[in-house]
C-alpha cells in the first residue's frame, strides 16, 4: 500500500472513530438520525460493524449488502434486518434450496414462513428444486395467495418438474395438472376430479353441464371450481353482482379483467366492504409483475394515487377517497422496483408508501422508530428513481423534511394535517421538476415552504406559490401563473401540456376531489400509443354527455375497454350503419360484448339485441330481468345490483323513488319548463312499468319492443336521465317544503297550521296535510331521505335545503333510497332546522330541539 | 372522422322518435292497460300515443 493511501486511510478510520465517539452519547434515535445524515460513514466498515453488534435496532437502516453479509453468518442476528435485505437474504437460500434448513433454525413462525414463501412468485426456477412435502406446501401457501400468479408460476418451468414433483404438485390443487405434459396427464384421465382440468372435449363439456346447473341454482356458485365459475360470469356477466365477497375476491384475484362487470359504488355504500373486497384483490400484490401492478391499481382503478395524505373522515375507511391504515401498509409491501414503475405513472404513489403508519396510542419510541424507517425508505427509492447523483445531492433535503416531522410529531400528524409536510415529496419525486430545475431552487423552495408551513400571512404564500410556478415553470417549459399553494394542487402533473385539450378549470376542479383517478389519466397520456385515441375518445363522449367531472372520470374509467376499436377504426372510412353502431356502442359504458373490430360494428345492434333476448330468457329473477331491461333501455341499472364501474350510482329505481312525475312537469328554471312533454312522458311510462313487481307486464312490454322492431337510441334516452342529473338538488329542493313555507302557511292558514310554545320550543302542528321533505335520522350530515310525510314512522331531522356539494348521491338501503353526501373539506356541512314529529311530542323530544336550538314540526292525521 | 359521428350524434340527440316507440311499447301492451286503466298518468300516455299516430 503506498505511503499516501495508508494515511488517508488512517484518517478515515480516525474520522469513523470519532464518529462512534459522538454516537456514544446519543440516544438511538439520535443515532438514525447522524447515520443517515452523514453519507460518508455509510459505507465505512468500522461503522457499520459498530452499529451491527451495539445497537441492533439500527441494523434495518445499515446497506443492504452488508446486512445480508452479517445476517447471514450471524442467524441469531436475522430478525433485526430490513425486511428487503432478509427477504434478498432469503432468495440466496432459496437458491441453494435451503429455505427450509434455515427457517429450522430460525426457528420462524408459520406466517413468517408463508410470507418468505411467496418470494417463490419471484423466483420460479428456485421452486423446480423443492422436492415431496417442501414443495407441496409452497405449492399450497402460493396458491392459497393467488391461485391465478401460482398458475402462472407453474407454467412458467412446467417442463423442469418431474413425475415426482407433479404428484405433490396436482394434490395441493388438481387445476395444475392442465400445466403438465400429455404423459403425465394421461395418468390421471381416469380421475374424475382432474377431468374438468384436463384438456380437451371432456373439459369443455364438464364446465358447460356445471355453467347450467348454476344457472339454474346460483347456491352451487361458491362450491364450484374457479374455471367454472369464470365460465360462468363470462356467459352470464351480470350475475357478478350477485355473488359472496369471498367468491368475488377469488374470482376478480384469478381474473382482473372481469371487475368491469362489478358495481364498485355498490361496495362504498357497506361499511369497510370496499376495503376488504379492494385489499383482498391486492392482497399479493407484491409478486405482481409492475405490468400487472399497474393494470390492477390504475387501468382498472382499483387504487389510484391520492393527492392528499389527510383523512377527510376519520370514522370512515372509504379507500375510493383516502388512504386508510391498511393500504398504506399493503403499498409499502411493494419492492423499489413496483413503487418506482408506480411512481414514473403518478408521482403521488410515493405519498403513500413513506407515510409512517401507527395507531394514536403507539408509544412515541415506537411512532419515531417508525418515522425514521420511512425516512430510509424514501431515501432508497429516491436513489432508486433518480440514480445515485441526483440522491448524493438530495438525501439531505428528504432528511430534513422527516426531521421535522418526526420534531413535530402531534401537530404534523398527516391524517390531521391539512397542510401536510410530506406532501413537499410531490415536488422532490416529480422526474420534470428535478430534472429541469437547479439544486439550489428546489431546496430554495422545499426549505421556504418547511418555514412558513403554519404561517397564515400572505406574504408567505405569496413567496411560497412565487417559488412553485417557478419550478413548474421550467418543468413544463410555460408560464405558469397559478394562484394556488403546494397544498391545494392535488397533482402537479396536470400543468404538463398534454393535458391541454382538457379544459384546464375543469381538470382543476377535477382534481380537487380525493376520489378521482388521476393516475388513470395520467398513465393514458404518457403512453404515445394511446395518447391520440383517448383525445379522440374525449372528444366523443364529451361531445355525447358534456364536458364535466363525471365525463371526464368515465372517460378515463372506461377507455381501456374502448381503446381496441378506436385502434381498429382509426383513420378507417366507415359507413352509416358502423358509424350509427359505432356511435351506440361509445355511448354505453364497459364495452360489455367486447367489440374491438371494425367489421363488428356492422351488426352491433342486432348483436346486442340478440344477446338481450338471450340473456332475458335465461333469467328467472325479477330483478335481475329489470337490470338487464334497464341497462338495453336506459344504459343504467335497475338497482346498484344492475350497476357497473366506480361512479355508476344512480338507478332508475333511486331515480324512480326519489323524483315525482309532477316533479319534472313543475320544475322550471328562469320561468321556462326545463322538461320536454317527451321527456316527462318518457319518465311517467318508466316509473310505472317498474313500479310493480309484476314479471308479465314486463315480459308484455319486451314483446311489443320486438315485434314492433324499436330501435333503441341510447344518447337521447340518456338526456333525460342526464338533465334529471344536472338539476339533481335543484329538483329536490323545489320539490320539498321548508320550515320558511310552514311558517309561510302558519300565517296564512292556521286552520292548517298552528302553534304553540312548549318550554321555550316552538312547535308547529299540521293537520292532515300530505308533504315532501328532506331529513335524517341522525344528523351525521351523511345521510338523507326525501319522501312524503305520511311515509315516514319514525320522528326525524328535517332540513330547509339540500347543499349542492357535488357528491350528492344515491344509495339503496333495505328497499328505500338515501341520498348520501360526503364529509370532506369542501363540504359545508348541513344542518336541520327543525324536528319533524310525527308520533307524540315528548318532553325529551322538547329537550333535543332546545338543546339544539331547533323547532318541532308535528304532523297529525286529521 | 370525428366530424361524421359529431353529425351523428347530432341526429341521435334531436330524436326523440325512440321515446315514443317505448312508450307506445308500453301503453300498447296488453298487461299494461289491464294493470293501469285507471290511472291519471298512464291515460296521459295513452292520449300521446294516439296523437303522436295521428
Amino acid at each position: 500500500m503506498s505511503l499516501f493511501k495508508d494515511i488517508k486511510n488512517r484518517q478515515i478510520q480516525k474520522k469513523a472513530n470519532n464518529f462512534i465517539e459522538s454516537l456514544k452519547t446519543k440516544n438511538e434515535k439520535e443515532i438514525e438520525q447522524a447515520f443517515l445524515d452523514n453519507k460518508e460513514f455509510q459505507n465505512n466498515e468500522i461503522v457499520l460493524s459498530y452499529l451491527f453488534f451495539n445497537h441492533t435496532s439500527l441494523i434495518r437502516i445499515l446497506p443492504i449488502e452488508f446486512q445480508k453479509s452479517r445476517l447471514n453468518s450471524n442467524l441469531n442476528m436475522f430478525k433485526y434486518g430490513s425486511e428487503e435485505a432478509k427477504k434478498e437474504l432469503v432468495t440466496l437460500w432459496m437458491k441453494d434450496n435451503k429455505f427450509y434448513t434455515n427457517a429450522l433454525s430460525l426457528n420462524l413462525d408459520e406466517e413468517e414462513l408463508d410470507s418468505y414463501l411467496k418470494l417463490y412468485f419471484h423466483n420460479s426456477e428456485y421452486l423446480t428444486l423443492l422436492h415431496m412435502e417442501d414443495l407441496k406446501k409452497t405449492i399450497s401457501v402460493l396458491s392459497e395467495c393467488d391461485l391465478k400468479q401460482t398458475e402462472k408460476l407453474i407454467d412458467s418451468v412446467k417442463d423442469r418438474f418431474n413425475d415426482r414433483q407433479w404428484e405433490y404438485i396436482v394434490e395441493v390443487n388438481p387445476i395444475f395438472i392442465k400445466y403438465a405434459s400429455n404423459e403425465i396427464q394421461n395418468k390421471y384421465i381416469e380421475d374424475e376430479k382432474y377431468i374438468p382440468f384436463l384438456s380437451g372435449e371432456a373439459k369443455d363439456k364438464y364446465i358447460d353441464k356445471q355453467v347450467d346447473k348454476i344457472k339454474s341454482n346460483i347456491e352451487l356458485f361458491d362450491s364450484s371450481n374457479i374455471e367454472v365459475q369464470k365460465s360462468y360470469i363470462e356467459k352470464y356477466p351480470y350475475m357478478i353482482n350477485y355473488i359472496n365477497d369471498t367468491s368475488l375476491i377469488n374470482l376478480l384475484k384469478y381474473d382482473i379483467e372481469l371487475v368491469k362487470y362489478v358495481n364498485l359504488s355498490l361496495l362504498k355504500n357497506q361499511t369497510d366492504k370496499t376495503q376488504e373486497v379492494i385489499c383482498g384483490i391486492l392482497e399479493n400484490i407484491e409478486n405482481k409483475t409492475n405490468k400487472e401492478l399497474v393494470n390492477i391499481l390504475v387501468s382498472k382503478c382499483l387504487l389510484n394515487a391520492k393527492g392528499k395524505l389527510y383523512r377527510y373522515d376519520n370514522k370512515s375507511n372509504d379507500i375510493s377517497y383516502q388512504y386508510t391504515k391498511r393500504v398504506l401498509k399493503l403499498i409499502q409491501r411493494l419492492n423499489l422496483d413496483q413503487i418506482s414503475a408506480l411512481i414514473m405513472v403518478d408521482s403521488n404513489y410515493i405519498l403513500p408508501y413513506v407515510s409512517p403508519v401507527y395507531n394514536d396510542d403507539t408509544l412515541r419510541e415506537e411512532k419515531e422508530k417508525e418515522i425514521i424507517n420511512c425516512n430510509y425508505r424514501c431515501l432508497n427509492v429516491f436513489k432508486y428513481y433518480f440514480g445515485e447523483e441526483l440522491y448524493n445531492k438530495y438525501y439531505k433535503v428528504i432528511n430534513k423534511i422527516f426531521n421535522e416531522y418526526l420534531d413535530n410529531l402531534e401537530k404534523y400528524d398527516y391524517s390531521k394535517d391539512y397542510r401536510c409536510i410530506l406532501e413537499l415529496l410531490k415536488v422532490l419525486f416529480n422526474k420534470n421538476i428535478i430534472t429541469k430545475n437547479s439544486f439550489e431552487k428546489v431546496s430554495l423552495f422545499i426549505g421556504t415552504s418547511i418555514l412558513h408551513k403554519d404561517d397564515e400571512k400572505q406574504e408567505s404564500k405569496q413567496v411560497t406559490v412565487k417559488l412553485l410556478n417557478d419550478l413548474l415553470s421550467n418543468a413544463y417549459n410555460k408560464n405558469i401563473i397559478n394562484n394556488k399553494e403546494l397544498f391545494n394542487i392535488s397533482s402537479l402533473e396536470l400543468f404538463d401540456d398534454k393535458l391541454s385539450f382538457i379544459n384546464s378549470d375543469l381538470l382543476l376542479d377535477y382534481s380537487k376531489y380525493n376520489f378521482v383517478n388521476i393516475s388513470g389519466l395520467l398513465l393514458i397520456i404518457k403512453s404515445d400509443k394511446m395518447y391520440n385515441l383517448f383525445k379522440n375518445y374525449y372528444e366523443i363522449v364529451t361531445y355525447i354527455n358534456g364536458e364535466n367531472k363525471e365525463t371526464l372520470y368515465k372517460i378515463i374509467e372506461n377507455f381501456y375497454y374502448y381503446k381496441d376499436i378506436l385502434k381498429d377504426i382509426d383513420n378507417v372510412e366507415l359507413n352509416n350503419d358502423e358509424l350509427e353502431n359505432l356511435v351506440i356502442l361509445l355511448s354505453t359504458y364497459t364495452n360489455r360484448y367486447n367489440i374491438t373490430k371494425k367489421e363488428e360494428l356492422d351488426n352491433y345492434d342486432i348483436t346486442v339485441f340478440k344477446k338481450l333476448v338471450s340473456e332475458l330468457a335465461s333469467v328467472s329473477e325479477e330483478e335481475v330481468y329489470k337490470n338487464l331491461l334497464c341497462n338495453y333501455l336506459f344504459n343504467k341499472g335497475y338497482n346498484e345490483k344492475g350497476n357497473s364501474g366506480w361512479l355508476e350510482v344512480d338507478t332508475i329505481k333511486s331515480i324512480c323513488d326519489i323524483y315525482e312525475v309532477d316533479s319534472l312537469r313543475n320544475f322550471k328554471s328562469n320561468g321556462v319548463s326545463v322538461f320536454t312533454k317527451e321527456e316527462i312522458d318518457l319518465f311517467s311510462m318508466t316509473k310505472l312499468l317498474f313500479s310493480l313487481n309484476d314479471y308479465d307486464l314486463l315480459l308484455s312490454f319486451i314483446e311489443n319492443i320486438i315485434s314492433n322492431n324499436v330501435k333503441r337510441n341510447i344518447i337521447s334516452i340518456s338526456k333525460l336521465f342526464n338533465k334529471i342529473k344536472g338539476y339533481k338538488v335543484d329538483l329536490i329542493n323545489k320539490t320539498i317544503v321548508s320550515l320558511n313555507e310552514i311558517k309561510e302557511l302558519y300565517e296564512e292558514r292556521p286552520d292548517i297550521v298552528m302553534k304553540n310554545e312548549r318550554d321555550g320550543v316552538l312547535v308547529y302542528t299540521i293537520v292532515g296535510q300530505d308533504f315532501r321533505v328532506l331529513y335524517s335520522l341522525t344528523d351525521d350530515g351523511i345521510n338523507f331521505k326525501c319522501k312524503n310525510v305520511t311515509e315516514i314512522t319514525k320522528n326525524v331531522y328535517g332540513y330547509n335545503e339540500l347543499i349542492n356539494t357535488g357528491s350528492v348521491r344515491f344509495a339503496e338501503s333495505e328497499n328505500d333510497t338515501i341520498i348520501k353526501l360526503n364529509k370532506d373539506s369542501i363540504n359545508n356541512e348541513i344542518a336541520p332546522s327543525f324536528i319533524l314529529v310525527v308520533k307524540d311530542v315528548t318532553d325529551e323530544l322538547i329537550n333535543i330541539a332546545k338543546n339544539n336550538n331547533l323547532v318541532i314540526v308535528e304532523i297529525q292525521k286529521e | 372522422m370525428i366530424d361524421k359521428i359529431k353529425k351523428v350524434i347530432d341526429k341521435n340527440k334531436n330524436d326523440t322518435h325512440s321515446y315514443y316507440e317505448y312508450i307506445k311499447s308500453f301503453c300498447e301492451s296488453k298487461k299494461a292497460k289491464e294493470l293501469f286503466e285507471k290511472n291519471e298518468e298512464f291515460k296521459k300516455l295513452e292520449k300521446t300515443i294516439k296523437e303522436n299516430n295521428n
